[in-house]
């Protein structure tokens, strides 16, 4: 899962950012309006923190101008807390809204129901044959055993789990998977691949040659 | 009560106008009798009195159809005629005082009589039924009653409609004025329905009003503007701590967290003593330490203070001066000036050139910061003394500032007694001027 960070104060950005990785996301940040609007129309972002007062273009505006091309879904960070400045908020094409100060635990929640909702899953629980993945404590269990995944792996097991059915190209996981700073060894994806089947089975993951992965139903 | 009044003696002048003529008819009655009568022989000769003369025929046919009955009693009270009436008679006590010019009156139930002397000390009475008269008067009476409730019902009536006329305006603005002390703000007195008076202080008190809202309004958008700065470094602190907390960090993480929290903390601090400042201006309890201070001096120091922005700026400074003295708070005259010239610094593009020069005049000095840089708008110069008002949202968080540096440094003038105003600096730039009243003889 692959999120935007556009927020103008670099302590907070540090701190949300260090948390969102550790929790196995990859995190894209901007500091101001305008590079965080280009870079939310460049990639396809499974969710976006926006702050509202931002330099050059503010969030509200960015949001305005991101709606015309994309459904991206958007969780407003900000520090105005009236009913009028939420339902402007909400009313601008955001899908949630949060006061600061925020506890990280209630924003990373969040995040997750976003981006589960935003996939069409209303459960927090994947059931994949044997395998139940529990997206908000992120671990997997098979046969009710846990199994230890690398947050990255885990990502990856999410990324095909939400999208069961579904092709899922290699180009579309890297760009899930990894943010902007990451070089996108295209091997890399392979390892990860490999290291799940040893772990929940040679079938779990199904290799279209040349295409992408899937998760069968 | 005035009604009653008039209504009773309307009726009572009616009442005796109607027996004064009863008692008129009666008396004429009367003495035709008593002209009937035959005077008394007088025995020692004289003038013989004159004939008796028939009573007038009116009179007569009005006995004769027994409208009016009448008795004579003689000296020696005994009823000598008696025509028309069965009743039984008392013969008058007070005999001496019926005279024949003033006939004694006797109302009875459905009876009026008089009494008159004749002559020979004979008393005649005359009578006639009133049954008619009392009925006229008793509806009379009625009509003047029923008339006056209805005066009275319509005047209690009209009274009451005009008064709530007149109330209900009164009614609809205290109503009114009842909501908005509710703070419902967005109510306002009616004032077309009102009549003029009433409509020239509604008004007044909607302009009241309005002035109230905004002040509120002010006050409400300064509150939520003042914990928006508040929130911002708390949050910082608040999430880098959560952050680092989570599991178990190396020393330099640890190091960068405690770094960040503590500028969050230096910024919530800042803030904190610039909303204190400002409180305290705006209930005038700004202490101000004054001393004769040269504004020169003053100038170079905060020249001196700026000299790491002025370089990074690479901006041009022209001031040249003679020496100013002048009686000021110079630590608080000092924040005033470094804030004019470092928003000089801060706003505007690299290799700037910023003018200051200082003007005694009759009764104030007065100190110029020019620039050429960007300018303000026309629309947003009104409001930059505003607190929390920012020409480019964001652009101050990279410095620091909160808001409320030209707030603070109108507030601080003001104290002094001076003024600031932001006039546009011609061919382009901006020019603040801050004049301070000097009591002393300020030049050298």
């Amino acid at each position: 899962m692959r999120i935007l960070i556009v927020e103008d104060e670099p302590d907070l950005i540090d701190a949300l950012s260090r948390t969102l990785r550790e929790e196995g996301y990859a995190v894209d940040t901007a500091e101001d309006g305008e590079e965080g609007l280009y870079k939310a129309k460049t990639w396809d972002y499974d969710a976006i923190l926006l702050d509202i007062m931002l330099p050059k273009l503010d969030g509200l505006g960015l949001l305005e101008e991101l709606r015309k091309s994309k459904a991206t879904p958007v969780l407003l960070l900000t520090a105005r807390d009236t009913v009028d400045d939420r339902v402007q908020g909400l009313d601008s094409g955001a899908d949630d809204y949060l006061v600061k100060p925020f506890e990280l635990s209630e924003l990373l929640a969040r995040l997750r129901a976003l981006i589960r909702r935003s996939t069409g899953t209303a459960s927090p629980q994947i059931n994949i044959g044997e395998v139940t993945i529990d997206t908000a404590s992120k671990s997997i269990l098979k046969e009710g055993e846990e199994v230890n995944l690398t947050a990255r792996e885990y990502a990856l097991v999410e990324m095909l789990a939400l999208n069961r059915g579904k092709l899922v190209t290699r180009t579309t996981l890297y760009e899930h998977l990894f943010d902007e700073n990451e070089d996108s060894l295209s091997n890399l994806m392979d390892v990860y691949v490999s290291n799940v089947r040893k772990k929940l089975g040679k079938d779990f993951i199904t290799t279209k040659r040349g295409q992408g992965y899937l998760i069968s139903v | 009560m005035a009604l009653v009044g008039l209504g009773g003696s309307l009726f009572w002048i009616i009442e005796s106008t109607t027996w004064d003529e009863v008692d008129t008819e009666l008396t004429g009655v009367a003495q035709a009798i008593t002209s009937t009568i035959h005077p008394p022989r007088r025995s020692s000769g004289g003038r013989r009195p004159p004939p008796p003369t028939p009573i007038p025929r009116t009179y007569r046919r009005r006995i004769d159809n027994g409208e009016l009955y009448y008795l004579i009693w003689d000296r020696d009270q005994n009823i000598v005629e008696k025509v028309n009436t069965e009743q039984k008679f008392v013969y008058p006590k007070d005999r001496e005082s019926i005279q024949t010019d003033t006939p004694f009156k006797i109302q009875k139930e459905i009876e009026r009589e008089i009494i008159i002397r004749g002559p020979r000390a004979r008393l005649i009475l005359v009578g006639r039924n009133i049954e008619k008269e009392k009925k006229a008067l008793d509806q009379l009476k009625f009509n003047i009653i029923s008339i006056g409730v209805g005066i009275l019902t319509l005047g209690l009536l009209g009274g009451w409609w005009i008064s709530r006329r007149v109330t209900r305006p009164i009614d609809s603005m205290s109503q009114t004025a009842e909501e908005i002390s509710g703070f419902q703000f967005d109510q306002r007195i009616e004032t077309k329905t009102a009549g003029p008076e009433l409509a020239r202080l509604g008004k007044v008190l909607n302009a009241a009003f309005d002035r109230l809202e905004q002040a509120l309004h002010q006050q409400t958008q300064f509150t939520a503007d003042a914990s928006h700065e508040l929130r911002t470094p708390l949050s910082v602190i608040l999430t880098q701590v959560e952050s680092s907390l989570k599991r178990v960090r190396t020393e330099e993480e640890y190091q960068q967290t405690l770094e960040a929290c503590q500028r969050a903390a230096l910024r919530m601090n800042a803030l904190v003593n610039d909303l204190l400042m400002l409180a305290r201006s705006d209930v005038k309890q700004l202490q101000l330490q004054k001393q004769e201070v040269d504004l020169k001096e003053l100038i170079l120091e905060v020249l001196q203070l700026l000299e790491p922005l002025i370089q990074e700026k690479n901006a041009k400074i022209d001031f040249d001066s003679d020496s100013l003295r002048i009686e000021i708070d110079p630590k608080r005259f000092l924040q005033v000036l470094t804030n004019l010239v470092q928003n000089a610094l801060i706003h505007n593009p690299e290799g700037l050139s910023i003018k200051i020069y200082l003007t005694q005049l009759e009764s104030s000095a007065k100190i110029t910061v020019s620039d050429d840089g960007v300018g303000i708008p026309d629309e947003e110069r009104s409001k930059i003394f505003d607190r929390f008002q920012r020409v480019d949202q964001a652009r101050n968080r990279k410095t620091g500032g909160s808001g409320l540096g030209l707030a603070i440094t109108k507030s601080i003038v003001e104290a002094h007694g001076g003024e600031i105003a932001c006039l546009p600096h011609a061919p382009k730039g901006t020019t603040f001027e801050v004049s301070v009243p000097s009591i002393k003889n300020n030049t050298e």
